[in-house]
């Protein structure tokens, strides 16, 4: 029955479809990714058209709509930093002239997916999200602090505080109202302690991976000038294996080991393998003094409302 | 003499095959992973965990239904149909197995889909309901209720939103090559995902009848 199985999956998967595997081989991964890229463009430019883009994030207020003063803007940023740097949870506030074609709730999520607000694995990040012309508003809120700022909350918050001051014609008193209000909320809440210095630290994690890529490489063409090649070869893989299971990669050590070593073993130059521009992990760093994400995700919590 | 060298010879050819088992070993692991294998396997568990939030999120939604249906008929008592209605759909929800089996079966799934689908429409209508009174609306647990049922529905909108993009993300492993080879030999198939056709039953306007 299992060896019929077997059989049945070998004949449909090698018998005959090998010739023709062998015939599309050279083209198909070609074609397949000229027509992925093509999609991919074309989807991209739709997307672009369609949907509003989502700001970078370079500082806790932005306002694409020109309805706060600066000073007023200020105010907000600096109090917004003060949370951050005594809870730990990232607040920050948008103001944009309108989300069409999407709903509010939509275009938040793209937002707070991009900008990632909040601790990584603590997930305390607000979003106060407002669309002048439509109108419209949303508290966005991280997983983390869905048990304290409750849907219910949220919503009493925009109906209570957001909506009054907006329909009166007052964006700051009613901003301001609302980050007093999620700041009382916040504060009630326990949350781990804000760690110092979170946005270097957040950059100078590198990637494990692209070090055991790199390393054997490196390793390997000093020791070829020092060894000779064949002993050379031997200790590369073995200090790329060692340190790979230093690191919790032994498998993937070892085999990156395996091809340094037999290219410093037997290949005519290591320094054109190094040559291919492999990137370390880590990215783009950010500056001293902007803001940026701390890695919070969201699940759709939160509350909006229309004034 | 001739011994002596068959019984080397034999001794060649089994370090020989040992050492090609060797290599054979070392390179299944790196085809398998190369054409796809483990990228299955990712795509499989975050499935998993995709629909786990979508379940999630439906049953936050059925928890709230009690509450929800007696705060209405504190005000709204005569509205027999709708709370039958919501009643209904809600214990029909509650008798589909959500098993993880669930995802490898289409028929099941697109049930799962349709009993909760309905509720939708049984809870939309019931808030429909509710704006004709206006003491209701104003009741502070109504509205508290009414944030948490929207709430709810936007987190079930994010879950069936991320799962279907990994659903997408997984089902394009399964099908294009190389990976569909691996896909086949292990079993793997398509996953059943949410259709644009369920999404706009969803989203279609409660009819309000008087």
């Amino acid at each position: 029955m299992v060896d019929d199985a077997w059989s049945e999956i070998f004949r449909r998967n090698f018998e005959y479809r090998m010739p023709i595997l062998a015939l599309r081989k050279r083209w198909q991964p070609a074609l397949l990714n000229v027509l992925v890229l093509l999609c991919g463009w074309v989807l991209g430019i739709g997307a672009a058209v369609a949907d509003q883009t989502v700001p970078s994030l370079s500082a806790r207020v932005t306002d694409l709509t020109s309805t706060l003063s600066s000073e007023q803007m200020g105010v907000l940023e600096k109090r917004l930093a003060q949370m951050e740097a005594e809870k730990g949870s990232q607040f920050a506030i948008l103001l944009v002239p309108t989300t069409e074609p999407e709903t509010i709730e939509q275009y938040s999520l793209r937002v707070v997916e991009r900008w990632k607000l909040g601790r990584k694995g603590v997930d305390d990040g607000v979003l106060l999200l407002l669309a002048m012309e439509d109108r419209a508003m949303r508290i966005e809120v991280g997983y983390g602090l869905e048990g304290a700022l409750t849907d219910a909350l949220s919503s009493r918050i925009i109906r209570e505080i957001l909506t009054p001051e907006l329909r009166a014609g007052r964006p700051f008193e009613a901003i301001s109202g609302a980050v007093d209000a999620i700041e009382k909320v916040l504060r009630g809440e326990e949350l781990p302690p804000p760690i110092a210095g979170r946005n270097s630290q957040n950059s100078s994690e590198s990637d494990p991976i692209g070090f055991i890529l790199i390393l054997p490489f490196i390793l390997g063409s000093v020791l070829r000038n020092l060894l000779g090649r064949p002993i050379a070869g031997v200790a590369t893989f073995g200090v790329a294996a060692a340190v790979g299971a230093v690191m919790g990669y032994l498998m993937f050590g070892a085999l990156v080991g395996l091809v340094a070593g037999l290219f410093v073993a037997f290949g005519s130059s290591v320094s054109g393998g190094r040559g291919r521009g492999s990137s370390w992990g880590g990215g783009s760093s950010s500056s001293g003094g902007g803001f940026s994400g701390g890695g919070g995700s969201f699940g759709g919590g939160g509350a909006s409302g229309r004034w | 003499m001739g011994l002596m060298y068959q019984i080397k010879s034999a001794k060649i050819s089994r370090t020989f095959g040992s050492m090609l088992a060797g290599a054979l070993m070392l390179l299944v692991p790196i085809l398998l992973g190369g054409c796809g294998y483990n990228t299955l396997q990712r795509g499989d568990e975050e499935i998993k965990s995709a629909w786990a939030e979508v379940l999630n999120q439906y049953q936050r939604r059925a928890d709230l239904v009690p509450n929800l249906v007696n705060t209405v008929k504190g005000y709204a008592s005569h509205e027999q149909q709708v709370f039958e209605e919501v009643t209904n759909a809600r214990s029909r929800v509650g008798q589909i197995n959500v098993s993880p089996e669930l995802l490898n079966d289409e028929a099941g799934f697109q049930k799962f889909v349709q009993a909760q689908g309905q509720m939708t429409g049984a809870l939309s209508r019931l808030i429909a309901v509710a704006e004709n009174y206006p003491d209701l609306k104003a009741d502070g647990a109504f509205r508290d209720l009414q944030a948490q049922l929207e709430g709810t529905e936007n987190r079930i909108a994010v879950a069936r939103k991320r799962y279907i993009d990994s659903v997408k993300e997984y089902n394009i492993t399964v099908r294009s090559f190389p990976s569909n080879l691996i896909a086949m030999l292990f079993g793997y198939s398509t996953k059943p995902t949410f259709t644009v056709e369920n999404e706009q039953a969803i989203a279609s306007p409660p009819k309000v009848e008087f």
